[in-house]
């Protein structure tokens, strides 16, 4: 009898997934969790991602970044243990109100739809430890992109 | 620190540069934003820069970081044109990514497509070889203050 699963986790592979992306690194995104239905990430607060200067809430955009990259890991988690590239197509981002200054974001990403050439995403994003209360909701698609076993973009 | 509403309207009226208050927000300069005035014409300018990329092999820009980009492009916007008191709050952000951004600077543009009392749609262009091909668009609508 032969094992069959492989020599690496979810976990792993989106750890692997975050440190190739530098802005994402830059931006001091963790990843928490990673199952095959949803992924967990998070982005501490800090001085340089504040978007009113006044208020000290985290920038839209930092936190979109993070949820645009939690959606693509949430879709590799789908994928799994085959790794793909998959560009968004599309994301739509709510912002229900800011976080507070200083609290930690975290987001979860679901892939709830796979289909041969798309994706479909749900992400929620809360301040940490008041998750019932969401910060902001997105929903994007993303295309997915074979590679070969060189690295290569099959079908480009 | 100076009142926004006073640097305000020193860049409209042309005693300070549009960049110092690009500069006052934290996380346009972490992404190293830049903005350059023609006229009234005013087009934003991400900077290729090593923190803002995403996929290392092609290499191709993080497309939060474009729209993070955009985002901040189309607040400072309203700010410089309606001479808002306060930084508005982005209420949604829907963005349709076209062509991949590549590691080259990228530009942007926004228009005002709606602007009611409260709330302001914008609609908000990025490109990286010409105008006419962008690489990502997106719509947004923003909360403006109630005694503007």
């Amino acid at each position: 009898m032969t094992d069959s699963s492989p020599p690496f986790t979810r976990l792993d592979v989106c750890n692997r997934f975050l440190e190739s992306v530098r802005h994402s690194v830059v931006l001091g995104m963790e990843v928490v969790s990673a199952e095959e239905t949803a992924v967990r990430t998070r982005l501490p607060w800090r001085e340089d991602l504040v978007g009113n200067p006044e208020t000290g809430v985290m920038h839209g955009g930092a936190i979109f970044a993070m949820m645009d990259h939690a959606g693509g890991m949430s879709v590799t988690c789908r994928t799994f243990p085959v790794f793909e590239i998959t560009p968004t197509i599309d994301f739509r981002v709510d912002h229900l109100r800011g976080p507070a200054k200083g609290a930690a974001v975290v987001c979860e990403a679901s892939c709830y739809r796979l289909t041969p050439h798309v994706a479909f995403v749900r992400i929620t994003s809360w301040e940490e430890g008041n998750e019932d209360a969401p910060i902001a909701t997105g929903l994007a698609t993303y295309t997915r992109l074979k590679i070969d076993k060189a690295g290569q973009v099959v079908g480009q | 620190m100076k009142a926004l509403k006073t640097l305000i309207d020193e860049c409209r009226s042309g005693a300070t540069d549009y960049q110092e208050l690009v500069d006052r927000v934290p996380y346009a300069r972490f992404l190293g934003i830049q903005v350059v005035a023609q006229g009234d014409e005013l087009t934003f300018v991400l900077p290729k820069n090593d923190n803002v990329i995403g996929n290392p092999t092609l290499p191709a820009l993080h497309g939060g970081a474009v729209a993070g980009f955009m985002e901040q492009a189309a607040i400072i916007f309203i700010l410089l044109q309606m001479g808002e008191p306060r930084v508005p709050k982005t209420i949604d952000f829907t963005i349709d990514y076209l062509r991949a951004g590549h590691f080259r600077d990228t530009y942007a543009e926004c228009r005002i497509t709606r602007q009611g009392r409260r709330i302001a749609n914008v609609h908000i262009s990025a490109w990286q070889k010409n105008r006419q091909e962008p690489i990502t668009i997106a719509r947004a609508h923003f909360l403006l203050s109630e005694d503007a």
